[in-house]
């Protein structure tokens, strides 16, 4: 239906400017920027503002002022509490909700550790001061276990427990923090190549839609699917970074809708250079996917090794210095280690030690082989 | 996964033309495309294109697995109250779990065939129907040591000389040299094993096929043979996956040098000094594709460990063993420390010769 400008409820001086201007209908009227009602037409910016109200254009664009984030911020309930007060702190109360972040880390750090035991953290009740949430395992790698979820399950019911002083675990049951509640909370997809993982993730937008509740998506490994792409060949690398765009629009489009947590595990990588003077090669470890994904990642959180110790650091964030803290893999997954010199302070501020996030100085190892 | 023809999936006539002109002919094609991408080599209006999307996505089976059955799945192993430690060590760990892809690697010598000779014994044991593939590539497969190895075994849970003959006829040995051989082998591998009924896959080992075939360190071939590795690893776990085995692999052991890479001093001899580590071969992020590591290294003359230094189901665990020219692998002693070890940077004892 094409409505004529002088049916609208405004004030008679702007109707008679619209008309002198040749514009009739409604329609004609929305195709108009403001700038050119100011610029061709002489209105006014208060004249455009109230036009527009009338108009109800506009109104479907959401802003949010800093003052209704930092509302939301101080909001805990905006955080997936990992109850490991190390880790908590360093990302500033826990993994966060409506981010994108990633874990990366070398083999048998305990990526995948960390990842199941999120999605036993993400149920807990909102009473114990968790989201009572659910939680969607994409597992590329294999490596899920469940029975590393059912104990992993018990240890935080005990941690629970003494938290909150209960004498037994009929409190826990009483709110709906049962073993058979959790594994069926979880909903998990076994993915071998990278066409499955994106039809997995279009698939995820419809169960979403089943299953409000879910806010938490794990990736177990983002990176594997991908590790087989030949690098040389140009086709297969538009396809590699055609995908992983598709797979973000994606998650950003389900962070917009469910304000959810996605939590990736990325590789790491041996990356060689060689020097063309001295002809030797020198290797650095950095995380795989490449420079482009790095910018994707909202939080990128580094697990190494540090001799005989674990460590997990922030190395990419844009509210969270970079710190990093010592833990350890118990029954429960990840768990802060206090190192007896420094017990007090775990928490070490090492803003130098990362110039260049993407290539972490410290994790390098500069070697010549001998026989391989 | 199987590629799937646009042509299978009902599209009208005139957009499957379309498709067909642009090259794109399976719904891999299609998907790896940006939608903008096709609406400019399509001609079509985006709704179109996310309809197409659509249709696509339904032919796609992915479908949430529930937990319950998972457990149930991976719960299958019985519990059989006459197990031997080593058996013990293989249960608590899950080293015979179908669907994973486990690694043992250690230097020359410390018992890396024995421990797996014994793998097969214990795996007949609990499943006495199905056989075992086992890869040879480093020609030391001896038949006459397994069955001397399996006899004590037998022994032990009071099983028969039938049950022997009837297990080395169960065991069949590939032995492949070269990697043409052997990438011939892996073509045929799924199925040599649907029909021989395999439970276990056992690749003994493949760091020495790789090894020789992608020799130098020239970047080119390092490439090359990172992208072999991530290509036999991702086929390896498919094949465990979807055809219910456990799928060993061997690694073996390199020699690095800590020394700093521009110094002329450097010669050979530092590999015997204390400046090289021994670390196991096939690079970083060989080890993560392996869902399972296990480390076997000296102690002393005598005594040797098995470490446990990656797994998604066990902590860090070591155990104490020694080699008995009768029983093969002797577990003696286990400890459970709530130490960790990197498994990247492994500094593993080879045998202490004397001087």
């Amino acid at each position: 239906m094409n409505r004529h400008v002088t049916s609208l409820p405004i004030p008679n001086h702007l109707k008679t400017k619209l008309v002198k201007n040749g514009i009739e209908s409604v329609t004609e009227l929305k195709n108009l920027r403001p700038t050119d009602l100011i610029k061709d037409f002489g209105f006014t910016r208060t004249e455009v503002s109230e036009l527009y109200e009338t108009l109800d254009m506009y109104k479907s664009i959401k802003s949010m002022s800093v003052f209704e984030l930092l509302q939301q911020k101080t909001d805990k309930s905006n955080f997936i509490k990992t109850l490991t007060p190390g880790l908590d702190k360093i990302l500033g109360g826990g993994l966060p909700l409506g981010k994108i972040s990633e874990l990366c880390g070398a083999a048998g750090v305990g990526k995948t550790q960390v990842c199941m035991q999120l999605c036993v953290n993400v149920q807990i009740p909102e009473v114990f001061g968790g989201l009572g949430a659910k939680a969607i395992y994409i597992d590329t790698e294999g490596s899920f276990m469940s029975n590393r979820v059912v104990e992993i399950f018990n240890a935080t019911g005990n941690l629970l427990k003494q938290n909150f002083n209960l004498n037994n675990r009929n409190e826990l049951i009483k709110h709906n923090f049962t073993i058979d509640k959790i594994l069926s909370n979880i909903f998990y997809y076994r993915c071998v190549d990278h066409v499955q993982l994106l039809a997995c993730f279009n698939n995820i937008k419809i169960l979403m839609e089943k299953h409000p509740q879910i806010k938490l998506v794990v990736i177990d490994s983002l990176a594997y699917p991908f590790r087989f792409v030949d690098f040389k060949d140009s086709n297969s690398m538009t396809m590699k970074t055609n995908i992983l765009n598709n797979i973000m629009s994606i998650s950003y489009e389900l962070i917009n809708k469910y304000n959810i947590a996605i939590l990736v595990t990325n590789q790491m990588t041996t990356r060689i250079t060689r020097d063309v003077m001295s002809n030797l090669s020198s290797s650095n470890l950095v995380p795989a996917l490449g420079e482009t994904w790095a910018h994707s990642a909202n939080l990128r959180i580094l697990l190494s090794w540090k001799n005989s110790k674990r460590q997990a650091s922030v190395c990419k964030s844009s509210y969270l210095p970079d710190t990093s803290i010592f833990y350890k893999i118990t029954e429960r997954g990840f768990e802060d280690e206090f190192l007896e010199n420094d017990s007090n302070d775990t928490i070490k501020n090492n803003t130098n030690a990362f110039l260049n996030d993407s290539d972490f100085t410290n994790a390098q190892i500069k070697r010549k082989k001998f026989d391989d | 996964m199987s590629p799937i023809p646009l042509s299978n999936l009902s599209l009208p006539k005139v957009l499957l033309e379309k498709l067909h002109q642009n090259s794109i002919f399976q719904v891999e094609d299609l998907i790896s495309k940006a939608p903008m991408e096709l609406v400019k080599l399509l001609n079509s209006p985006l709704s179109q294109i996310e309809y197409l999307y659509k249709i696509c996505f339904q032919n796609l089976p992915v479908e949430p697995i529930n937990i319950f059955d998972l457990i149930q799945k991976q719960n299958e192993i019985q519990s059989n109250s006459n197990l031997d430690i080593f058996d013990k060590l293989i249960f608590e760990n899950e080293i015979l779990k179908k669907g994973f892809l486990s690694e043992i690697c250690g230097p020359p010598g410390v018992g890396k065939t024995q421990f797996l000779f014994q793998l097969c014994s214990s795996n007949f044991l609990n499943k006495p129907d199905s056989s075992i593939i086992y890869i040879d590539t480093e020609n030391n497969f001896n038949p006459e040591r397994l069955v001397q190895i399996a006899k004590e075994k037998f022994l032990y849970r009071d099983k028969t000389e039938d049950d022997l003959t009837n297990m080395t006829k169960n065991i069949f040995v590939y032995q492949k040299f070269n990697f043409s051989e052997f990438d011939e082998l892996m073509k045929f591998i799924e199925f040599e094993i649907i029909v021989k009924k395999t439970s276990l896959l056992i690749i003994d080992s493949l760091a020495s096929i790789v090894r020789r075939e992608f020799s130098g360190s020239d970047p080119s071939v390092l490439y090359e043979r990172s992208l072999f590795l991530s290509k036999i690893s991702s086929r390896l776990k498919a094949i465990a996956e979807f055809l219910d085995v456990a799928v060993i692999v061997i690694n073996q052991i390199i020699t690095i040098s800590n020394k700093p890479l521009n110094n002329p001093e450097f010669t050979l001899k530092a590999v015997e000094t204390e400046n090289s580590t021994v670390i196991p071969a096939l690079g970083n992020s060989w080890t993560h594709y392996v869902n399972i590591r296990l480390v076997l290294q000296y102690v002393d003359d005598e005594r040797r460990e098995l470490l446990l230094v990656k797994s998604p189901v066990s902590p860090f665990r070591r155990y104490i063993y020694t080699i008995n020219s009768e029983d093969g692998f002797l577990i003696e002693d286990f400890e459970q420390s709530s130490e960790s070890i990197n498994p990247n940077d492994l500094k593993i004892r080879s045998k202490p010769y004397s001087k």
